[in-house]
C-alpha cells in the first residue's frame, strides 16, 4: 500500500545554523538548537522556565485550588527531577522574585522504589534501592517525603513489605506485559497515597517526548480507548467515591468527607518540554549531578524487547531526523478524547482505566477458536475461557471470570500470566465490588470479616463455570459489613435451602440494623458539629466530640439492646440448622474421608 | 509425529495462524478464515441483499475469491463486480491486470478497469517525469481514489470493497498519528466510509492479518501481488512499516486496530462538493482537480504547496484547460459491464 | 601532541561506563592521518577505548544513538557542526542520555 493521503512528509534538514544569534535576545550567539529555534543560554532558561509556568497557569485547577494539598511522583529521573525543582520555584519565589501568592498549601513528595521487580536477590542487596537516593533529593526540600516499595501493593495498609514475592512478576512470561502491570501498580500507590494523605493534585513529570512515546505505544497495546486520558496534561478521571480503599478509610476513621470534593487530579505540566530540553537544563542548573538513575526493566536490553522499548526507539529515532514528529504526535494526542464507547464510571480492576465492555464478545467475533466443531454456523462463537480470576477466599476457593472486569489491554496482559499468581487486593477488590454491584448482593456478615484475608489469581487454565463456594463482598460503606452471595449447590436438598435462606435473613437484618444505626450516627454528629461549630467558631476538639459520643451510645441504648437479644435469639435459633447442616457436610465429607483411608491401607498392605 | 491439526484432529498441520499461534490444517485454516471474513461482514451488516458491489481487486484475487465464495456459500444475494486501476506505471500493474483479466472469466465476474490515462489524461510515469519522484504518491493516491469511485459509478454499483487488512489500517493509523492528521484518524479504522453519500467502502479483511491473507492465497495458489510500486521510495513510510512488523514480532495482537474519538471542539472540515467535477471536497475544488490543474499548467506544485499562492500568482484556470469528466456526466456502462469510456481520452 | 579534553557521561550514560561520570582523557590530536581529530574521531574513540559493552547503546552507525544529547563547552553540539567539530585542547564535552527519563 502506497501513501493515499497528502501531504508527503519530506524529510526535514536540520538547518545549519552555525554562528547564528539567539532568536530570542537576538544579540548572544546561540548555542543551543531546539528544533528550529536557536537560543542562547540565558535565554534558552528563561523560556524554559516561562514554559512551565504557562502550562501550569493555563491548566485552571491551579487556582481553583488555594488551599489545597498536591503531590509529586518523584522518580528521580531528569524529568520529574527538573519538575520538583521547578514547582518548588515557582511555589516559593525567592525575596527578589515578584512574589506570588503561594500555591499550594502543602506539597508532598512521593517515590516508588521497583528495584524489587528489576533485580534478584543478591542484586538487591547492592544498594540499588532507589529509595534512599531520592530520598536524599526530598531532603533538600521542605516537604513531607513518602518513600514507598512497589511491593506495598500487595500489604492493603501500606505498612510491612513482608509478603511480596516476585512471584506474579516473575510469573509474567513478556516484558511488555511485566511493564505494564508495573506501570499499573505504580500509579495505583501513587493514587492512593495521595488519596490517603489528602492531596488532590498528582504531578507527574511526563515530559513531551515520554507522552509521545506514550501515544503510539500505548496504542499498539489497545489503549487507544483511555489514551486521552493517560496522556493528558490534566486528568481529573479519578473520582474518590468509586474507589473503595479511600471509602473504607474514611469510613474506618469515622470521618465523613463530601466524597465529590476529593479527588486526585492528575497534572503534567511538563507535557509541553522535549526530553532534550530537559536534559540541557538540568546540565545548566546543575540538577544534572543530582539525578537518580533508575533502571528499568529493558535497560541494557535490546530495542525489541519490549513495545515501550521498541517504540521509544523509534520515536526518538524519527525525531532525529524529523524534529518535529514528537511535536506532532503530542498535538495530535491533545485533541483525542475518550471514546464515548466507553463507560467512564467502570474501571479496570488491574490498570483503573475505564474501558469498553463487551469487548471478549468482539475479540471472539474477529477470531474464531478451536472449541467449536470446525463446520458449525457460524453464529455465536464459544472460546475458551482463556482468563478468570479465582479467588482464594478462606482457604475455599471460588472463580469468577475476569472477563467483564478487566479491560482488552488488560486482558492481553493477562494471557502472558501463565501460571497461578497472586494479585494485589486492589484488583481483588475492585473484582468484588463489581461483582456486588451485578449481583446486586445486600446480605452481610459480622464485622469481623473485615479482617479476612483475601488472594486473587489469575490463571489461563480456569473454567469460570459455577461458583463453587460463598462470595463475600467488600464492606458495606455505610453498615461496614461485608456482604456475602451465598453459593446455591446444584442439588440442595430443603434443608440445605431452608439453612441458605436463614443465614440470609440474618444477614439483611444486621445489615439494616447496621445501615440505620450508622447512617443516624453520621447525620447526629454532623449536626452536634454544626452546632458547635455556631457557638465556638472552631473545629470541635476530641474531647468534646467524645460527650457526643457518650450521649449517642445513651441515646442508643435501648435500640442497641432490643438488637442484641434479638440476635442472640437468632443466634439461638440458628443453632440447631446450623447443626444439621454441619451433619449434612459431615457426611458427604465422610465417605471420601473414608475411601481415602482404604486406599492408603492398601498401599502400605501392597508396599 | 506429526503434528495435527487442532480443529479436526485428523489431517496433518500445515499452518501455524499467526492469529492465535494454532496450528491448523489447511482446511481447517480455510475454513477459520471464511468465517472470520462471514462475520466481520455480516456484524457490522456491510452488505444487503441486491446491493450491487464492486471488488477493487487490482492488489491481488484473494478479495475477490472470498467476497464470491461468501456470497454464493451464504446468499448474501450480491451482484459482484471487478473493478481495476491501471496507473500507468510501467512494469508494475502489468502482470496484475493479466491475472484481473484472466480471473473474470474463472469467476465469470464483470470486470472494469479505470485507467489513469482516461480519467485524467496523465499516465503515472507521465506525471512522474514532470513532478519527480518526491510527490508522486500525492498524486496516485489522490487519483486512485477517484479513480475507483468513477469506475463504480460507471459500473452502477453503489458500494466498493477494498482489500484492507490489519496491517494496512495499522500502517495508517500510525501514520495518521504521526502526521498529526487528525480527521483520518478519526475516519481510518471505521470498517465502512460513506463517500460522497453515494458510493460506500468497506474494508471486509479489516480483522485479518496481511501474513493470513498471504498464506491463504499461498495454499490455494492464488495471485497475491504485493508488488512494491516502482516509484514509492518513500522512507518515512518505510520507518513505520519496519516498526510496525517488529510490534507484530513483539505481540502479534498489537496490529488490530480501534476507534479513536477526537475532542468536541476540534473543528473538522465540512465536506462539500467539488465545484468542477462533482466529486466530494472540504474546498471549493478537490484535490484531484487542483493537481490535474497544476499538471496540465505545468505548475506542479500547485496543490502540494500553498495552492492559493501559487493560484494568486499565476491566475485562475483558463477556461478552456481540461479538466475531467463531471461525475454526473458519468456514463453507466452497460450491463455486460465491457464497454470502456473513451471519454477522457476524447476530452484530452 | 595530544589534547586534554575532559568527558563528562549524564543522564544514565555513566551507567555504560562503569559508572564513570567525570573523565579527563588525552588523546591525539590528529587521529586520522594528518587531519585535526574532530567529534567523529572521538566517538569512535570513545567507543573502542573507554566503552566497555553494549556499544550499540551508545553508537548508532557513526554518530551516537539518537536520544543521547552532546554539548561542547555547554553549547549545542548541533549548533557547532556535530561529527565535523575539531576537538581543542581542554574541550568540555557532555553526554546526556534522555532515554528512560521520567
Amino acid at each position: 500500500m502506497c501513501s493515499i493521503e497528502e501531504p508527503i512528509l519530506v524529510k526535514e534538514q536540520a538547518p545549519l545554523s552555525a554562528g547564528k544569534k539567539c532568536i530570542k535576545c537576538k544579540i548572544a550567539k546561540a548555542t543551543i538548537l531546539i528544533r528550529y529555534s536557536t537560543y542562547c543560554k540565558s535565554c534558552f532558561q528563561h523560556v524554559f522556565v516561562g514554559k512551565f509556568r504557562k502550562n501550569l497557569e493555563k491548566s485552571r485547577v491551579i487556582h481553583s485550588a488555594p488551599d489545597e494539598k498536591a503531590m509529586v511522583a518523584l522518580s528521580g529521573g531528569p524529568s520529574s527531577r527538573c519538575l520538583l525543582q521547578l514547582l518548588r520555584d515557582y511555589c516559593e519565589p525567592l525575596p527578589h522574585e515578584i512574589s506570588k501568592k503561594s500555591t499550594f498549601n502543602e506539597i508532598k513528595i512521593c517515590h516508588v522504589d521497583e528495584s524489587v521487580a528489576i533485580f534478584d536477590e543478591q542484586e538487591k542487596e547492592k544498594e540499588n534501592s532507589t529509595l534512599c537516593k531520592v530520598e536524599s533529593i526530598a531532603k533538600k526540600y521542605n516537604y513531607e517525603f513518602i518513600g514507598l516499595r512497589l511491593e506495598d501493593i500487595f500489604s492493603p495498609e501500606y505498612t510491612s513489605s513482608g509478603l511480596y514475592d516476585n512471584s506474579l512478576l516473575d510469573a509474567v512470561s513478556t516484558l511488555t506485559s511485566k511493564e505494564e502491570l508495573l506501570w499499573h501498580f505504580k500509579m495505583c500507590l501513587l493514587m492512593q497515597m495521595a488519596r490517603k494523605k489528602g492531596c488532590t493534585r498528582l504531578f507527574m513529570g511526563d515530559c513531551s517526548t515520554r507522552l509521545s512515546i506514550k501515544i503510539i505505544s500505548l496504542t499498539s497495546k489497545g489503549r487507544g480507548f483511555s489514551l486521552p486520558l493517560e496522556t493528558s496534561g490534566e486528568c481529573n478521571l479519578f473520582k474518590a467515591e468509586k474507589h473503595y480503599e479511600f471509602n473504607f478509610l474514611l469510613c474506618q476513621n469515622n470521618k465523613i468527607v463530601n466524597l465529590d470534593s476529593i479527588d486526585v487530579i492528575i497534572l503534567r505540566p511538563m507535557k509541553d518540554m522535549l526530553s532534550k530540553e530537559i536534559g540541557i537544563y538540568n546540565q545548566f542548573t546543575g540538577l544534572v549531578d543530582d539525578i537518580v538513575i533508575t533502571p528499568t526493566l529493558t535497560s541494557m536490553m535490546s530495542v525489541a524487547s519490549s513495545i515501550e522499548r521498541l517504540t521509544e526507539d523509534f520515536i526518538v529515532g524519527l525525531e532525529k531526523d524529523y524534529p518535529s514528529t514528537v511535536s506532532t504526535i503530542a498535538r495530535t494526542g491533545a485533541k483525542l478524547t475518550p471514546s464515548n464507547l466507553i463507560n467512564l464510571e467502570q474501571s479496570c480492576a488491574v490498570c483503573m482505566m475505564p474501558y469498553k465492555e463487551g469487548i471478549k464478545n468482539w475479540q471472539n467475533r474477529i477470531t474464531v477458536h478451536m472449541k467449536q466443531p470446525p463446520l458449525a454456523p457460524p453464529s455465536p462463537f464459544t472460546s475458551p475461557s482463556q482468563n478468570s480470576i479465582s479467588m482464594d477466599y478462606n482457604n475455599s476457593s471460588c472463580q469468577c471470570a475476569s472477563n467483564d472486569t478487566l479491560c482488552y489491554a488488560c486482558l492481553v496482559n493477562m494471557r502472558d500470566i501463565k501460571k497461578v499468581v497472586e494479585f494485589p487486593p486492589y484488583v481483588a477488590d475492585a473484582i468484588l465490588q463489581k461483582i456486588q454491584k451485578a449481583t446486586n448482593a445486600t446480605i452481610a456478615i459480622s464485622p469481623t470479616a473485615n479482617r479476612l484475608k483475601y488472594k486473587f489469581f489469575a490463571t489461563t487454565n480456569f473454567n469460570n463455570k459455577s461458583l463453587k463456594t460463598d462470595y463475600v463482598g467488600i464492606p458495606d460503606t455505610i453498615s461496614n459489613l461485608r456482604p456475602i452471595k451465598y453459593y446455591i449447590p446444584e442439588n440442595a436438598s430443603p434443608e440445605d435451602t431452608e439453612w441458605r435462606l436463614h443465614r440470609e435473613r440474618i444477614d439483611q437484618f444486621n445489615h439494616q440494623f447496621w445501615t440505620s444505626n450508622n447512617e443516624l450516627f453520621i447525620v447526629e454528629k454532623q449536626e452536634y458539629e454544626n452546632q458547635l461549630k455556631l457557638k465556638t467558631g472552631k473545629k470541635p476538639t476530641s474531647a468534646e466530640i467524645s460527650i457526643f459520643y457518650k450521649d449517642f451510645l445513651d441515646k442508643a441504648y435501648d435500640r442497641q439492646m432490643a438488637y442484641n437479644q434479638q440476635w442472640w435469639k437468632e443466634n439461638i435459633r440458628m443453632l440447631l440448622p446450623g447443626g444439621k447442616a454441619a451433619i449434612r457436610n459431615f457426611r458427604i465429607w465422610m465417605p471420601k474421608r473414608s475411601r481415602t483411608r482404604i486406599s492408603f491401607f492398601e498401599k502400605n498392605a501392597s508396599s | 509425529m506429526p503434528r495435527l491439526c487442532v480443529v479436526c484432529k485428523e489431517e496433518r498441520a500445515s499452518v501455524k495462524r499467526p492469529k492465535t499461534g494454532e496450528q491448523l490444517c489447511r482446511n481447517c485454516f480455510y475454513h477459520v478464515f471464511e468465517i472470520e471474513v462471514h462475520c466481520t461482514i455480516t456484524d457490522n451488516k456491510l452488505f444487503k441483499s441486491g446491493d450491487r458491489v464492486a471488488i477493487a481487486a487490482s492488489g491481488g484475487k484473494v478479495l475477490a475469491h472470498i467476497m464470491k465464495t461468501l456470497n454464493d456459500r451464504y446468499n448474501y444475494g450480491l451482484d459482484l463486480f471487478l473493478l481495476s486501476v491501471d496507473e500507468g506505471i510501467t512494469g508494475y500493474r502489468d502482470d496484475s491486470l493479466e491475472t484481473v483479466k484472466r480471473n473474470q472469466q474463472q469467476y465469470n465476474l464483470p470486470l472494469k478497469i479505470v485507467s489513469y490515462g482516461e480519467l485524467y489524461g496523465w499516465t503515472m510515469d507521465e506525471i512522474v517525469k514532470e513532478v519527480g519522484l518526491k510527490n508522486n504518491c500525492t498524486f496516485c493516491g489522490v487519483f486512485r481514489r477517484q479513480a475507483l469511485d468513477r469506475g463504480a459509478v460507471m459500473l452502477n454499483t453503489d458500494h466498493i470493497v477494498t482489500g484492507h487488512n490489519a496491517d494496512d489500517i495499522a500502517e495508517t493509523v500510525l501514520m495518521n498519528i504521526l502526521r498529526g492528521d487528525i480527521a483520518r484518524l478519526e475516519r481510518c479504522t471505521e470498517i465502512c466510509t460513506t463517500g460522497d453519500g453515494r458510493i460506500r467502502r468497506s474494508k471486509p479483511f479489516k480483522y485479518a492479518y496481511e501474513k493470513e491473507i498471504v498464506m491463504y492465497a499461498y495454499f490455494k495458489k492464488l495471485d497475491y501481488f504485493s508488488t512494491e510500486c516502482v516509484y514509492s521510495p518513500n522512507s518515512y513510510r518505510g520507518h513505520a512499516r519496519t516498526f510496525l512488523k517488529d510490534l507484530e514480532a513483539i505481540r502479534p495482537s498489537a496490529i488490530i486496530g480501534e476507534a479513536f474519538q477526537i475532542k468536541q471542539e476540534v473543528k473538522l472540515p465540512t465536506q462539500g462538493v467539488c465545484s468542477r467535477c462533482g466529486y466530494m471536497s472540504s474546498n471549493e475544488l478537490c484535490k484531484a482537480c487542483v493537481l490535474l490543474e497544476g499538471l496540465n499548467r505545468g505548475l506542479p506544485r500547485l496543490g502540494i504547496g500553498k495552492t492559493n499562492r501559487l493560484r494568486k500568482i499565476h491566475g485562475e484556470m483558463p477556461e478552456n484547460t481540461a479538466t475531467m469528466l463531471h461525475f454526473s456526466q458519468l456514463q453507466i456502462d452497460g450491463e455486460n459491464g465491457k464497454s470502456e469510456s473513451d471519454e477522457g481520452k476524447k476530452r484530452r | 601532541m595530544s589534547l586534554k579534553v575532559s568527558l563528562s557521561f549524564n543522564g544514565g550514560m555513566e551507567l555504560l561506563f562503569n559508572n564513570v561520570k567525570q573523565k579527563t582523557v588525552e588523546i591525539p590530536a590528529s587521529i586520522n592521518n594528518s587531519n585535526p581529530t574532530t567529534m567523529k574521531d572521538l566517538i569512535r574513540w570513545i567507543r573502542d577505548n573507554l566503552l566497555k559493552e553494549r556499544p550499540e547503546l551508545f553508537v548508532s552507525g557513526e554518530t551516537v544513538r539518537p536520544g543521547i544529547l552532546v554539548l561542547i563547552n555547554d553549547a549545542d553540539w548541533e549548533l557547532e557542526g556535530e561529527l565535523k567539530y575539531e576537538i581543542k585542547d581542554a574541550d568540555d564535552i557532555v553526554f546526556i542520555s534522555t532515554l528512560h527519563g521520567g
